[in-house]
């Protein structure tokens, strides 16, 4: 029994060995001096630690302005997102109304739908508006989400009737009531969406490389494209750092919220 | 008589209060999300599927209905057929690939007494990190002289293979880095529907005979698996179509074509010659496909979520 | 022939001994309950005899056969477990099948190429009739093409009873298989099962926690608690004589009332803090040769509620409850709850008629029958009143 655990941990751990290797070796690399980059031996630890090429990430490679646009776009992307889903979500869970079934079915339909299929109309409205090439346009196609009311709906549908009828004898107003009981009641759920949503629109490529061009208006994954495919292969260690800029985020807040975050993911696995 | 009148007025009263049921309630709750899923998801769809029968190029005014031509023309294309093959041909790789590997992955980790928790987290991690971020470090670790990849089969006496721009590999290198990065996600949907198995089966079956883990694994996990297994490999198919990423950042289709994939192609067609009525037919296509796969998926679902 | 017999049976769980050396021996037809409350070791002491957990010191032997280092494969023993653990996946027939096939010979076992074999044609037919005879003596004949999530609770009851008699093993094992059905249903079950096992001739353990369940179908009960054996005996002599003061607690519903007799003077004693006179002269002398406290559990058969003025311990009805055949009447003890000596509650079965004569609040006193007081020292071991007096 124990030598069979023994085994088995050796095997996992040899592939996890090759699942983290890629991490290990870029983090390596973007410490690495040029000259050490190109030396055929295979170090792991750099042999002096350097920083220049993070610095150069931030002065030539705009990593910076790469963050703080994706940091920009997903928070008001969420931000938007929770302000229209929770109401209609809200509506949709405890009204009783004649469109309720009609509606409901609008939001499973654009479940259906593949975000690359309604990219040509989309673009031709963004590009009508005059966004081609601001952050408006990374955000606004994306201020709801049917998944996000769906997911929602669901929750709310969970909460104890008389949990509302207590707060409406106590004085509260519908209003209040859903934002100071019902929303704090389905925190999980809020928090699983959040990370969904953050998660996708930070590794986000498709849209951006259709209304982004200027590199300045980059979020993370177009911007390390755009720097990968001007520089080519001759600045391996400042890209190796924009690199480890753009993937650290979340890889860390994930080990903070190991649990959040798989069940955000996981259970959103009906948004494929 | 009574009996009769009650249950006729209690039908009345459900009927009035049917009948009182608003047509809407708290519309300026509803307006701002359903707008937007008007404006920019449904409303757009069918748009696709209008363009699609249409000869419309960006940047024209006019534009003329051309029925299914568009249709027509990406059948007898062959660089379309090239990239719907290369398609299948990927999925036929990666989607077995992944399916093999993450159930080994997860009835290792479900089985070991200790350190579940921390092998899922390993092997999570790159569903989190960044794949375009991710792709240029694989394209640096797989250069086919100064790479990792190269090292490594230098020293092992082999000859280096040019991974990303060789035709006979690019497509099973595009499949394998998209792999990498959603193995642990399939890994963990594995554990969440092995976990959900009630261990006095495997207690009873103990009993009644299966001694062996080999007739245990046959006679309770597989079957009881079931459902997790075919959302798995709905979700692997469907994920293989949408790549996108790599083949957009490494290799842009090539070499000579031996990676053009399906959503590469709207992306070439759409936005590089922007032939919008093309891009839509190919989009529409995709959608058929996606659209079947989703709500297969769907069904699946609530099976998946049923067992736990 | 199925003789189970388990010897210095050891197990902790990390820090926790939960089995502190259980040895029992249970002989061919016997029906054994393991008895005890929950965390007490009877479920870990079954599943040690099932082989699914191996016990740190000790033996089990099964049959004559050492088992102790055996897969619970090759123990020859069934188990029905408490949620069934029937297969979901598989028809009622073939969940009954399952253990039949798994130890068909191999040549049988090769999926699609052994259907050619004659052999295999044969052992099939003989599994056909096996699994139809068994299922028709419960009663599920009808439903054998069904799968388990088609049944009610009482019919998966009977697939998993059948599953673990239709390979006819050494001895059954059950833990706990009626704590999921309803009341009605159960007490049907306990008959079944005692009419099946008669049938069979069969050795069966079965795990409860139910005293009922324990009492009305076991030859012998073994009583659990914090992994020591208790008590072994017939159901009524745990009732009548139980060996320590958990048991006579445990067995008995509503539990038996437990006394304190202090002695208070040169020849004065008190019951729960009262004086009382009537307590009889081998009590006395018990109760003085250990140290002047004596603990006596009294049956709530054996209290008599008789009025204020009569003499013995006063007390105030608290709850009355007419329970149809008979009437249960909680008595609290006057100032036993302030003095500290003793328990304060006192219940005492009467004829059901009491609902009309006594109320709740009435101010009564309570007479034990104190020649069927069962006496127990400050550790809780029993004293033989009459061995006692012989010794002195």
């Amino acid at each position: 029994m124990r030598t069979r655990d023994l085994i088995t941990h050796a095997v996992l751990a040899i592939g996890a060995a090759f699942m983290l290797f890629p991490f290990v070796w870029m983090v390596s690399l973007s410490f690495k001096e040029e000259f050490e980059i190109y030396d055929p031996s295979l170090n792991l630890i750099p042999k002096t630690w350097d920083f220049a090429n993070y610095v150069e990430a931030f002065t030539y490679g705009e990593v910076g302005s790469f963050l703080v646009n994706g940091l920009a776009v997903t928070l008001s992307i969420l931000a938007l997102q929770y302000l229209t889903i929770i109401p209609a979500a809200y509506v949709l869970a405890r009204k009783n109304f004649r469109l309720n079934g009609p509606l409901l079915a609008t939001v499973l339909g654009v479940l259906l739908i593949p975000p690359q299929v309604t990219a040509i109309p989309v673009y031709i409205m963004v590009s009508g508006l005059g966004l081609i090439d601001t952050l408006a346009a990374l955000v606004i196609p994306f201020a709801t989400s049917a998944f996000g009311i769906f997911l929602l709906r669901q929750s709310f549908r969970t909460i104890p009737q008389d949990l509302l009828d207590a707060a409406r004898v106590d004085g509260a107003s519908e209003f209040r009531t859903l934002w100071a009981i019902i929303v704090p009641n389905c925190f999980p759920t809020l928090a699983a969406f959040g990370i969904f949503s953050i998660v996708v629109h930070w590794n986000d490529f498709f849209w951006p490389l259709l209304v982004v061009r200027e590199l300045e208006n980059a979020t993370p994954p177009l911007g390390i494209s755009i720097f990968a495919s001007d520089e080519g292969g001759n600045d391996v260690g400042p890209m190796m750092a924009s690199a480890t800029l753009i993937v650290l985020p979340l890889v860390v807040a994930f080990l903070l919220m190991r649990r959040s975050f798989i069940e955000g993911l996981t259970m959103t696995g009906i948004k494929g | 008589m009574t009996a009769t009148a009650t249950i006729a007025g209690a039908a009345n009263i459900r009927a009035a209060a049917a009948k009182r049921e608003p047509l809407i309630a708290k519309p300026l709750y509803l307006a701002p999300a359903f707008f937007v899923l008007f404006v920019f998801f449904l409303l757009p769809a069918i748009a696709t599927i209008a363009i699609s029968f249409t000869d419309w190029q960006l940047g024209r005014a006019d534009f003329s209905f051309v029925g299914a031509e568009n249709y027509r023309a990406l059948m007898a294309s062959d660089d379309f057929q090239i990239s719907l093959v290369n398609t299948l041909w990927l999925n036929l790789f990666v989607v077995p690939l992944s399916f093999a590997i993450s159930l080994a992955l997860a009835l290792a980790i479900v089985s070991v007494s200790r350190g579940r928790a921390f092998w899922q987290t390993v092997y999570f991690i790159p569903v989190t990190s960044n794949l375009v971020a991710m792709a240029v470090v694989w394209d640096y670790l797989l250069h086919p002289e100064l790479g990792f990849a190269a090292q490594l089969w230098l020293s092992l006496g082999l000859t280096p293979v040019n991974w990303l721009n060789d035709r006979d590999f690019v497509l099973y290198t595009v499949g394998f880095i998209s792999s990498w990065q959603l193995i642990g996600y399939y890994t963990v949907l594995f554990i969440a529907g092995l976990s959900n198995i009630p261990s006095t089966l495997y207690e009873a079956a103990r009993i009644d005979g299966a001694s062996s883990p080999w007739d245990r694994f046959w006679q309770v996990t597989w079957p009881m698996l079931g459902p997790t297994s075919l959302f798995v490999l709905v979700i692997t198919v469907i994920k293989s179509f949408q790549m996108f990423d790599v083949v957009k950042v490494l290799t842009e289709g090539g070499p000579d074509k031996a990676s053009e994939i399906i959503l590469h192609t709207l992306f070439q067609e759409g936005f590089i010659f922007f032939r919008m009525g093309v891009a839509a037919a190919i989009a529409t296509i995709f959608f058929a496909v996606m659209l079947f796969l989703t709500l297969y998926q769907m069904r699946l679902f609530e099976r998946f979520v049923h067992y736990r | 022939m199925a003789e189970v017999a388990l010897s210095n049976i050891h197990k902790s769980f990390g820090q926790t001994e939960v089995l502190k050396g259980i040895d029992l021996t249970i002989s061919h037809g016997e029906f054994v309950a393991l008895l005890g409350p929950s965390g007490c070791g009877k479920t870990t002491l079954l599943r040690i005899i099932a082989g699914l957990e191996a016990p740190d010191t000790g033996s089990i032997s099964i049959g004559g056969r050492d088992v102790t280092g055996l897969d619970p494969s090759d123990r020859n023993i069934a188990l029905v477990f408490q949620s069934y653990a029937l297969y979901p996946h598989k028809t009622v027939f073939e969940n009954i099948a399952f253990p039949l096939r798994m130890r068909a010979p191999w040549f049988a076992r090769i999926p699609v190429l052994s259907r050619a074999l004659p052999q295999r044609r044969r052992l099939e037919q003989a599994l056909q009739t096996k699994v139809r005879d068994a299922a028709a003596q419960v009663g599920i004949g009808a439903y054998l093409d069904r799968k388990p999530a088609q049944l009610s609770g009482g019919q998966r009851q009977r697939v998993a009873l059948t599953r673990a008699m239709v390979r006819e093993p050494a001895a059954f094992l059950m833990d706990e298989p009626l704590s999921n059905l309803d009341a009605k249903l159960r007490s049907g079950m306990r008959i079944e099962i005692k009419e099946l096992q008669r049938r069979l001739d069969a050795t069966i353990i079965y795990v409860t926690h139910d005293q009922t369940e324990a009492m009305t179908m076991a030859d012998r009960v073994v009583l659990l608690h914090e992994g020591v054996v208790q008590q072994i005996g017939a159901p009524m002599s745990l009732y009548q004589n139980p060996c320590n003061r958990f048991v006579a607690q445990f067995i008995g519903s509503p539990s038996i009332n437990m006394l304190l007799l202090e002695a208070a003077g040169a020849n004065q004693f008190t019951v729960n803090g009262a004086v009382i006179e009537t307590v009889p002269a081998d009590l006395r002398q018990i109760a003085r040769s250990h140290g002047g406290r004596l603990w006596l559990g009294v049956r709530p058969e054996h209290v008599a509620l008789v009025p204020e003025h009569a003499s013995g311990i006063p007390g105030r009805v608290a709850l009355i409850e007419p329970l149809g055949h008979e009437t249960l009447i909680d008595v609290s003890v006057l100032g036993a709850a302030d003095i500290g000596t003793g328990p304060d509650r006192i219940v005492v079965r009467a004829a059901p008629d009491a609902v009309d004569t006594v109320r709740a609040g009435a101010a009564v006193r309570l007479q034990p029958d104190w020649q069927q007081a069962l006496a127990f020292d400050e550790q809780g071991r029993r004293i033989a009143i009459r061995a006692a007096m012989a010794a002195a």
